[in-house]
Protein backbone atom coordinates (compact mmCIF):
# COMPACT_ATOMS: atom_id res chain seq x y z
CA UNK A 1 0.00 0.00 0.00
CA UNK A 2 1.21 3.46 -0.75
CA UNK A 3 1.91 5.48 2.02
CA UNK A 4 -0.27 8.72 1.93
CA UNK A 5 1.33 12.24 3.64
CA UNK A 6 -0.01 13.45 6.70
CA UNK A 7 -2.18 16.44 4.85
CA UNK A 8 -4.19 13.38 3.47
CA UNK A 9 -4.91 11.83 6.87
CA UNK A 10 -5.85 14.84 8.72
CA UNK A 11 -7.78 16.18 5.31
CA UNK A 12 -9.61 12.86 5.37
CA UNK A 13 -10.31 12.99 9.13
CA UNK A 14 -11.06 16.31 8.73
CA UNK A 15 -13.39 15.20 5.80
CA UNK A 16 -14.90 12.80 7.94
CA UNK A 17 -15.72 14.92 11.25
CA UNK A 18 -17.54 17.72 9.22
CA UNK A 19 -19.91 15.55 7.29
CA UNK A 20 -21.02 13.99 10.73
CA UNK A 21 -24.27 15.07 11.26
CA UNK A 22 -23.67 13.86 14.92
CA UNK A 23 -21.14 16.40 15.59
CA UNK A 24 -23.65 19.18 14.82
CA UNK A 25 -25.86 21.19 17.45
CA UNK A 26 -24.05 19.08 19.70
CA UNK A 27 -24.69 19.89 23.40
CA UNK A 28 -21.79 18.94 26.16
CA UNK A 29 -21.68 19.05 29.63
CA UNK A 30 -18.44 19.89 31.59
CA UNK A 31 -16.03 21.88 33.95
CA UNK A 32 -14.60 24.63 32.05
CA UNK A 33 -10.66 25.63 32.39
CA UNK A 34 -7.96 27.29 31.33
CA UNK A 35 -9.97 30.33 29.97
CA UNK A 36 -8.05 32.71 28.07
CA UNK A 37 -8.95 35.46 25.42
CA UNK A 38 -7.41 36.93 22.34
CA UNK A 39 -8.89 39.08 19.55
CA UNK A 40 -12.14 38.70 21.18
CA UNK A 41 -12.40 35.24 20.87
CA UNK A 42 -12.32 33.18 24.17
CA UNK A 43 -10.52 29.71 24.04
CA UNK A 44 -10.89 27.34 27.24
CA UNK A 45 -11.26 23.45 28.02
CA UNK A 46 -14.26 21.37 29.06
CA UNK A 47 -13.45 18.51 31.27
CA UNK A 48 -14.93 15.79 33.00
CA UNK A 49 -13.27 13.39 35.21
CA UNK A 50 -11.25 11.55 32.59
CA UNK A 51 -11.58 13.40 29.59
CA UNK A 52 -10.48 16.99 28.13
CA UNK A 53 -11.57 18.86 25.16
CA UNK A 54 -10.57 21.97 23.31
CA UNK A 55 -13.40 24.86 22.72
CA UNK A 56 -13.90 27.96 21.61
CA UNK A 57 -16.43 31.20 21.88
CA UNK A 58 -15.89 32.77 18.77
CA UNK A 59 -15.80 37.04 18.70
CA UNK A 60 -18.96 36.52 15.90
CA UNK A 61 -20.85 34.39 18.67
CA UNK A 62 -19.76 35.88 22.02
CA UNK A 63 -22.11 39.01 21.93
CA UNK A 64 -25.28 36.30 21.62
CA UNK A 65 -24.37 34.15 24.52
CA UNK A 66 -24.02 34.90 28.20
CA UNK A 67 -20.39 34.81 28.28
CA UNK A 68 -19.79 35.33 32.26
CA UNK A 69 -21.05 32.00 32.66
CA UNK A 70 -17.48 30.39 31.18
CA UNK A 71 -15.28 30.82 33.87
CA UNK A 72 -13.13 28.27 35.40
CA UNK A 73 -14.73 25.71 37.50
CA UNK A 74 -17.96 25.91 35.85
CA UNK A 75 -19.66 23.34 35.04
CA UNK A 76 -22.05 24.18 31.98
CA UNK A 77 -23.73 23.11 29.19
CA UNK A 78 -22.60 24.34 25.31
CA UNK A 79 -24.00 23.45 22.57
CA UNK A 80 -21.83 23.89 19.11
CA UNK A 81 -20.13 22.04 16.25
CA UNK A 82 -17.01 19.88 16.64
CA UNK A 83 -14.89 21.53 13.89
CA UNK A 84 -11.48 20.38 12.86
CA UNK A 85 -8.56 21.88 12.27
CA UNK A 86 -6.71 19.78 9.91
CA UNK A 87 -3.17 21.33 9.76
CA UNK A 88 -2.88 20.83 13.42
CA UNK A 89 -4.51 17.35 13.36
CA UNK A 90 -6.83 18.36 15.62
CA UNK A 91 -10.41 19.56 16.51
CA UNK A 92 -12.26 21.96 19.05
CA UNK A 93 -15.49 22.34 20.06
CA UNK A 94 -16.70 25.53 18.55
CA UNK A 95 -19.36 27.11 20.89
CA UNK A 96 -22.76 29.30 20.01
CA UNK A 97 -24.48 28.58 23.13
CA UNK A 98 -24.50 28.16 26.90
CA UNK A 99 -26.29 27.96 29.85
CA UNK A 100 -25.66 27.27 33.62
CA UNK A 101 -25.29 23.37 34.26
CA UNK A 102 -28.70 22.06 35.59
CA UNK A 103 -30.26 25.61 34.57
CA UNK A 104 -32.59 24.13 31.73
CA UNK A 105 -34.05 21.60 34.05
CA UNK A 106 -34.62 23.73 36.54
CA UNK A 107 -36.18 26.26 34.13
CA UNK A 108 -38.42 23.77 32.70
CA UNK A 109 -39.85 22.79 36.51
CA UNK A 110 -40.26 26.39 37.71
CA UNK A 111 -42.59 26.59 34.58
CA UNK A 112 -44.25 23.83 35.28
CA UNK A 113 -45.03 24.49 38.99
CA UNK A 114 -45.77 28.14 37.76
CA UNK A 115 -48.38 26.87 34.91
CA UNK A 116 -50.01 24.43 37.58
CA UNK A 117 -50.41 26.97 40.34
CA UNK A 118 -51.50 29.40 38.19
CA UNK A 119 -54.42 27.16 36.75
CA UNK A 120 -55.47 26.31 40.01
CA UNK A 121 -55.71 29.99 40.69
CA UNK A 122 -53.17 30.46 43.40
CA UNK A 123 -52.17 33.55 42.19
CA UNK A 124 -54.94 35.25 42.02
CA UNK A 125 -55.21 38.68 42.93
CA UNK A 126 -58.67 38.09 44.79
CA UNK A 127 -56.27 36.14 47.47
CA UNK A 128 -53.91 38.71 47.90
CA UNK A 129 -54.51 39.79 51.53
CA UNK A 130 -53.72 43.46 52.43
CA UNK A 131 -50.75 44.11 54.65
CA UNK A 132 -51.57 45.46 57.98
CA UNK A 133 -50.35 48.95 58.17
CA UNK A 134 -48.98 49.21 62.06
CA UNK A 135 -48.11 45.65 62.39
CA UNK A 136 -46.65 44.93 66.34
CA UNK A 137 -45.05 42.10 65.42
CA UNK A 138 -43.58 40.97 61.90
CA UNK A 139 -42.10 37.19 61.67
CA UNK A 140 -39.40 36.37 59.29
CA UNK A 141 -38.80 32.75 57.93
CA UNK A 142 -35.01 32.96 56.53
CA UNK A 143 -31.69 31.62 57.65
CA UNK A 144 -30.55 33.36 61.17
CA UNK A 145 -27.12 33.82 60.07
CA UNK A 146 -27.53 35.22 56.72
CA UNK A 147 -27.06 38.99 55.10
CA UNK A 148 -30.94 39.11 55.00
CA UNK A 149 -32.22 38.76 58.66
CA UNK A 150 -29.58 41.33 59.67
CA UNK A 151 -30.88 43.74 56.97
CA UNK A 152 -34.42 43.27 58.13
CA UNK A 153 -33.27 44.06 61.34
CA UNK A 154 -31.83 47.21 60.38
CA UNK A 155 -34.54 48.66 58.58
CA UNK A 156 -36.56 47.97 61.09
CA UNK A 157 -34.86 48.84 64.15
CA UNK A 158 -34.20 51.86 62.20
CA UNK A 159 -37.78 52.41 61.64
CA UNK A 160 -39.75 52.42 64.78
CA UNK A 161 -39.23 51.10 67.93
CA UNK A 162 -42.27 49.50 68.25
CA UNK A 163 -42.26 46.59 65.96
CA UNK A 164 -41.15 42.96 67.23
CA UNK A 165 -39.19 41.14 65.37
CA UNK A 166 -39.81 37.18 65.45
CA UNK A 167 -37.00 34.82 63.55
CA UNK A 168 -37.56 31.47 62.35
CA UNK A 169 -34.19 30.05 61.87
CA UNK A 170 -35.01 28.33 58.70
CA UNK A 171 -32.98 26.41 56.03
CA UNK A 172 -33.08 28.08 52.66
CA UNK A 173 -31.07 26.39 50.45
CA UNK A 174 -29.97 22.57 49.47
CA UNK A 175 -32.43 20.10 49.59
CA UNK A 176 -33.54 20.12 53.41
CA UNK A 177 -34.83 23.82 52.25
CA UNK A 178 -38.18 23.46 51.05
CA UNK A 179 -39.49 21.53 54.05
CA UNK A 180 -37.65 23.60 56.75
CA UNK A 181 -39.57 26.74 55.03
CA UNK A 182 -43.25 24.80 55.11
CA UNK A 183 -42.30 24.37 58.85
CA UNK A 184 -42.03 27.54 58.98
CA UNK A 185 -44.28 29.31 58.01
CA UNK A 186 -47.08 26.52 59.24
CA UNK A 187 -45.34 26.83 62.72
CA UNK A 188 -45.86 30.89 62.36
CA UNK A 189 -49.59 30.30 61.82
CA UNK A 190 -50.02 27.78 64.54
CA UNK A 191 -48.56 30.55 67.24
CA UNK A 192 -50.83 32.91 66.19
CA UNK A 193 -54.07 29.99 65.80
CA UNK A 194 -53.01 29.48 69.68
CA UNK A 195 -52.71 33.08 70.69
CA UNK A 196 -48.96 31.97 71.81
CA UNK A 197 -48.02 35.33 69.31
CA UNK A 198 -49.56 37.29 67.46
CA UNK A 199 -47.60 38.05 64.44
CA UNK A 200 -48.90 40.26 61.73
CA UNK A 201 -47.05 39.54 58.75
CA UNK A 202 -44.66 37.11 57.79
CA UNK A 203 -41.56 38.05 55.79
CA UNK A 204 -40.32 34.75 53.96
CA UNK A 205 -37.11 35.13 51.76
CA UNK A 206 -32.98 35.06 51.73
CA UNK A 207 -30.13 36.92 50.12
CA UNK A 208 -29.43 36.56 46.78
CA UNK A 209 -27.65 33.71 45.35
CA UNK A 210 -27.25 31.67 42.46
CA UNK A 211 -30.45 30.09 40.97
CA UNK A 212 -29.71 26.72 42.44
CA UNK A 213 -29.23 28.95 45.67
CA UNK A 214 -32.75 30.06 45.03
CA UNK A 215 -34.63 27.45 44.05
CA UNK A 216 -36.34 26.26 47.49
CA UNK A 217 -38.37 29.18 46.76
CA UNK A 218 -39.52 27.61 43.79
CA UNK A 219 -40.68 24.55 45.58
CA UNK A 220 -44.27 23.73 44.85
CA UNK A 221 -45.00 22.70 48.38
CA UNK A 222 -43.51 25.95 49.60
CA UNK A 223 -45.72 27.70 47.46
CA UNK A 224 -48.98 25.83 48.61
CA UNK A 225 -47.75 26.74 52.23
CA UNK A 226 -47.67 30.76 51.42
CA UNK A 227 -51.30 30.10 49.62
CA UNK A 228 -52.38 28.69 52.80
CA UNK A 229 -50.97 31.44 55.21
CA UNK A 230 -53.47 33.18 57.27
CA UNK A 231 -50.53 35.81 57.82
CA UNK A 232 -50.18 37.70 54.94
CA UNK A 233 -46.58 36.52 53.76
CA UNK A 234 -44.12 39.22 52.11
CA UNK A 235 -42.24 37.05 49.70
CA UNK A 236 -38.63 38.26 49.57
CA UNK A 237 -36.09 36.06 47.27
CA UNK A 238 -32.48 37.20 46.14
CA UNK A 239 -32.10 40.38 44.09
CA UNK A 240 -34.36 42.51 42.31
CA UNK A 241 -34.13 40.64 39.01
CA UNK A 242 -34.56 37.16 41.21
CA UNK A 243 -38.07 36.07 40.64
CA UNK A 244 -39.69 32.97 42.13
CA UNK A 245 -42.96 30.82 42.38
CA UNK A 246 -43.11 32.27 46.17
CA UNK A 247 -43.15 35.58 44.69
CA UNK A 248 -46.06 34.92 42.93
CA UNK A 249 -48.09 33.25 44.83
CA UNK A 250 -47.52 35.85 48.22
CA UNK A 251 -49.52 38.33 48.98
CA UNK A 252 -46.97 40.85 47.92
CA UNK A 253 -43.27 40.69 46.18
CA UNK A 254 -40.58 42.20 47.71
CA UNK A 255 -37.47 43.04 45.60
CA UNK A 256 -35.21 42.49 48.37
CA UNK A 257 -35.10 41.30 52.66
CA UNK A 258 -34.47 45.10 52.98
CA UNK A 259 -37.31 46.37 50.35
CA UNK A 260 -39.50 43.23 52.63
CA UNK A 261 -38.61 44.82 55.84
CA UNK A 262 -39.09 48.57 54.32
CA UNK A 263 -42.88 47.62 53.21
CA UNK A 264 -43.43 45.22 56.34
CA UNK A 265 -43.41 48.41 58.97
CA UNK A 266 -44.08 51.62 59.66
CA UNK A 267 -42.07 54.48 60.21
CA UNK A 268 -43.14 55.38 63.67
CA UNK A 269 -41.08 58.45 63.89
CA UNK A 270 -43.00 59.71 61.10
CA UNK A 271 -46.26 58.81 63.05
CA UNK A 272 -45.54 60.32 66.37
CA UNK A 273 -45.16 63.32 64.58
CA UNK A 274 -48.46 62.87 62.78
CA UNK A 275 -50.07 62.76 66.14
CA UNK A 276 -48.92 65.88 67.31
CA UNK A 277 -50.35 67.66 63.94
CA UNK A 278 -53.59 65.98 64.41
CA UNK A 279 -53.23 67.57 68.27
CA UNK A 280 -52.69 71.15 67.15
CA UNK A 281 -55.67 70.58 64.58
CA UNK A 282 -57.80 69.36 67.00
CA UNK A 283 -57.13 72.70 69.27
CA UNK A 284 -57.00 74.61 66.04
CA UNK A 285 -60.12 73.65 65.14
CA UNK A 286 -61.92 73.31 68.66
CA UNK A 287 -60.35 77.16 69.46
CA UNK A 288 -61.73 78.81 65.89
CA UNK A 289 -64.68 76.66 66.38
CA UNK A 290 -65.62 78.25 69.99
CA UNK A 291 -64.85 81.79 68.80
CA UNK A 292 -67.04 81.83 66.25
CA UNK A 293 -69.83 80.38 68.28
CA UNK A 294 -69.15 82.90 70.79
CA UNK A 295 -69.17 86.23 68.12
CA UNK A 296 -72.60 84.44 66.81
CA UNK A 297 -73.82 84.57 70.42
CA UNK A 298 -72.65 88.18 70.98
CA UNK A 299 -74.21 88.70 67.68
CA UNK A 300 -77.71 87.38 68.93
CA UNK A 301 -77.37 88.70 72.35
CA UNK A 302 -77.32 92.20 71.32
CA UNK A 303 -79.80 92.26 68.45
CA UNK A 304 -82.36 90.82 71.54
CA UNK A 305 -81.05 93.43 73.45
CA UNK A 306 -81.55 95.98 71.21
CA UNK A 307 -85.32 94.43 69.96
CA UNK A 308 -86.28 94.13 73.50
CA UNK A 309 -85.08 97.63 74.26
CA UNK A 310 -87.49 98.57 71.37
CA UNK A 311 -90.39 96.77 72.28
CA UNK A 312 -90.56 98.43 76.02
CA UNK A 313 -90.61 101.41 74.45
CA UNK A 314 -93.49 100.53 72.59
CA UNK A 315 -95.58 99.36 74.93
CA UNK A 316 -94.51 102.36 77.29
CA UNK A 317 -95.76 104.69 74.19
CA UNK A 318 -99.03 102.83 73.98
CA UNK A 319 -99.67 103.00 77.95
CA UNK A 320 -99.31 106.60 77.85
CA UNK A 321 -101.34 106.92 74.85
CA UNK A 322 -103.88 105.40 77.21
CA UNK A 323 -103.77 107.09 79.96
CA UNK A 324 -103.95 110.43 77.85
CA UNK A 325 -107.03 108.61 76.25
CA UNK A 326 -108.85 108.22 79.23
CA UNK A 327 -108.07 111.09 80.78
CA UNK A 328 -109.57 113.07 77.94
CA UNK A 329 -112.96 110.71 78.19
CA UNK A 330 -113.16 110.93 82.29
CA UNK A 331 -116.43 111.35 82.95
CA UNK A 332 -115.73 113.78 85.56
CA UNK A 333 -114.26 116.05 83.36
CA UNK A 334 -117.35 115.87 81.72
CA UNK A 335 -119.21 116.59 84.37
CA UNK A 336 -117.12 119.77 85.59
CA UNK A 337 -117.79 120.89 81.73
CA UNK A 338 -121.67 121.72 83.36
CA UNK A 339 -123.30 118.52 82.27
CA UNK A 340 -125.41 116.16 84.13
CA UNK A 341 -125.88 112.02 84.62
CA UNK A 342 -129.23 110.79 85.43
CA UNK A 343 -128.60 107.31 87.44
CA UNK A 344 -131.20 104.61 88.00
CA UNK A 345 -131.76 103.39 91.93
CA UNK A 346 -128.85 100.64 90.92
CA UNK A 347 -126.27 103.61 90.52
CA UNK A 348 -126.38 102.86 86.59
CA UNK A 349 -125.87 105.72 84.16
CA UNK A 350 -129.18 106.10 82.26
CA UNK A 351 -128.63 107.53 78.08
CA UNK A 352 -131.90 106.13 76.55
CA UNK A 353 -135.86 107.89 76.94
CA UNK A 354 -137.03 104.54 77.24
CA UNK A 355 -135.40 103.87 80.03
CA UNK A 356 -137.14 106.69 82.02
CA UNK A 357 -140.28 106.12 83.60
CA UNK A 358 -142.62 109.18 83.96
CA UNK A 359 -143.39 110.13 87.94
CA UNK A 360 -140.60 107.82 88.98
CA UNK A 361 -137.38 109.39 91.21
CA UNK A 362 -134.09 109.50 89.84
CA UNK A 363 -130.54 110.43 91.10
CA UNK A 364 -129.03 113.41 89.27
CA UNK A 365 -125.58 113.72 89.42
CA UNK A 366 -123.56 116.75 88.95
CA UNK A 367 -119.84 117.28 89.56
CA UNK A 368 -119.68 117.93 93.35
CA UNK A 369 -123.34 116.54 94.20
CA UNK A 370 -126.34 114.50 93.82
CA UNK A 371 -129.81 114.83 94.13
CA UNK A 372 -132.88 113.27 93.43
CA UNK A 373 -135.54 114.34 90.83
CA UNK A 374 -139.02 113.23 89.46
CA UNK A 375 -139.28 112.71 85.77
CA UNK A 376 -142.03 114.76 84.18
CA UNK A 377 -143.57 114.24 80.85
CA UNK A 378 -140.76 112.97 78.62
CA UNK A 379 -140.12 113.26 74.78
CA UNK A 380 -138.16 111.16 72.15
CA UNK A 381 -135.87 112.40 70.08
CA UNK A 382 -134.14 111.59 66.88
CA UNK A 383 -130.12 110.77 68.00
CA UNK B 1 -65.84 48.49 74.87
CA UNK B 2 -62.85 45.71 73.96
CA UNK B 3 -59.65 48.02 73.51
CA UNK B 4 -58.93 49.84 70.28
CA UNK B 5 -56.16 48.91 68.16
CA UNK B 6 -53.27 51.15 67.40
CA UNK B 7 -54.62 50.83 63.79
CA UNK B 8 -57.89 51.90 64.64
CA UNK B 9 -57.24 54.45 66.81
CA UNK B 10 -55.00 56.60 64.61
CA UNK B 11 -57.89 56.05 62.19
CA UNK B 12 -60.09 57.52 64.67
CA UNK B 13 -57.88 60.24 65.18
CA UNK B 14 -57.61 61.30 61.49
CA UNK B 15 -60.90 61.33 60.90
CA UNK B 16 -61.80 63.30 64.15
CA UNK B 17 -59.02 65.75 62.45
CA UNK B 18 -60.78 66.33 59.74
CA UNK B 19 -64.49 66.52 61.30
CA UNK B 20 -63.84 69.15 63.31
CA UNK B 21 -62.96 71.53 61.44
CA UNK B 22 -65.81 70.90 58.89
CA UNK B 23 -69.05 74.38 59.22
CA UNK B 24 -71.60 71.78 59.45
CA UNK B 25 -70.43 70.20 62.47
CA UNK B 26 -72.01 71.34 65.76
CA UNK B 27 -70.61 72.91 68.52
CA UNK B 28 -70.91 70.08 71.05
CA UNK B 29 -70.43 67.47 68.22
CA UNK B 30 -67.15 69.15 67.97
CA UNK B 31 -66.31 69.09 71.10
CA UNK B 32 -67.10 65.03 71.06
CA UNK B 33 -64.53 64.83 68.53
CA UNK B 34 -62.31 66.72 70.26
CA UNK B 35 -61.72 65.29 73.84
CA UNK B 36 -62.17 61.75 71.78
CA UNK B 37 -59.50 62.95 69.42
CA UNK B 38 -57.25 64.46 72.28
CA UNK B 39 -58.15 60.54 73.84
CA UNK B 40 -56.84 58.72 70.76
CA UNK B 41 -53.59 60.68 70.38
CA UNK B 42 -52.99 59.51 74.51
CA UNK B 43 -53.41 56.13 73.28
CA UNK B 44 -51.34 55.83 69.91
CA UNK B 45 -48.30 58.26 71.72
CA UNK B 46 -48.98 56.18 74.52
CA UNK B 47 -48.42 52.57 72.64
CA UNK B 48 -45.71 54.33 70.73
CA UNK B 49 -43.99 55.30 73.93
CA UNK B 50 -44.68 52.34 76.07
CA UNK B 51 -43.13 50.00 72.81
CA UNK B 52 -40.24 48.24 73.68
CA UNK B 53 -39.17 46.63 71.17
CA UNK B 54 -38.22 42.92 70.95
CA UNK B 55 -36.02 40.72 68.61
CA UNK B 56 -36.55 37.24 69.46
CA UNK B 57 -35.32 34.25 67.78
CA UNK B 58 -37.84 31.37 67.73
CA UNK B 59 -36.71 27.90 69.14
CA UNK B 60 -39.17 25.70 68.54
CA UNK B 61 -37.61 22.99 70.48
CA UNK B 62 -38.33 24.83 74.02
CA UNK B 63 -37.06 28.81 75.42
CA UNK B 64 -37.31 31.65 73.21
CA UNK B 65 -33.89 33.36 73.07
CA UNK B 66 -35.01 36.70 73.11
CA UNK B 67 -32.59 39.77 72.71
Amino acid sequence: MKPVSVTQVNEYIAGKLRSDLNLKDLPVEGEVSGVSESRGHIYFSLKDNESIMRCAVWASNRRKMNVKLIENGKKIIAVGDISPYAKGGSYSFSIRYVEAYGEGALMAEFNRIKTLLQNEGLFDSKYKKPLPKFPKTVGVVTSSTGAAIEDIKKIITSKNTYTNIIIFPTVVQGAAAPASICENIRLANELNSDGEREIDVLIVGRGGGSAEDLAAFNDEQVAREIFASVIPVISAVGHESDFSISDFVADVRAETPTAAADMAVADTFDLTDDIARYRSLLSDAMRRKVEIQRQQLSGIAALAYSNMTAKLQLSKMTVEKAILSLNENNPRNILRKGYAAVLDNEGHVISDINSINTGEEYDILLRNGIFKAKAGPKERRPE
Amino acid sequence: MTEKTFTEALGDLQNAAGEIGKQTVSLEESMKLFEKGMKDAEYCNGILDDAEQKIEIYDKNGEDDAE
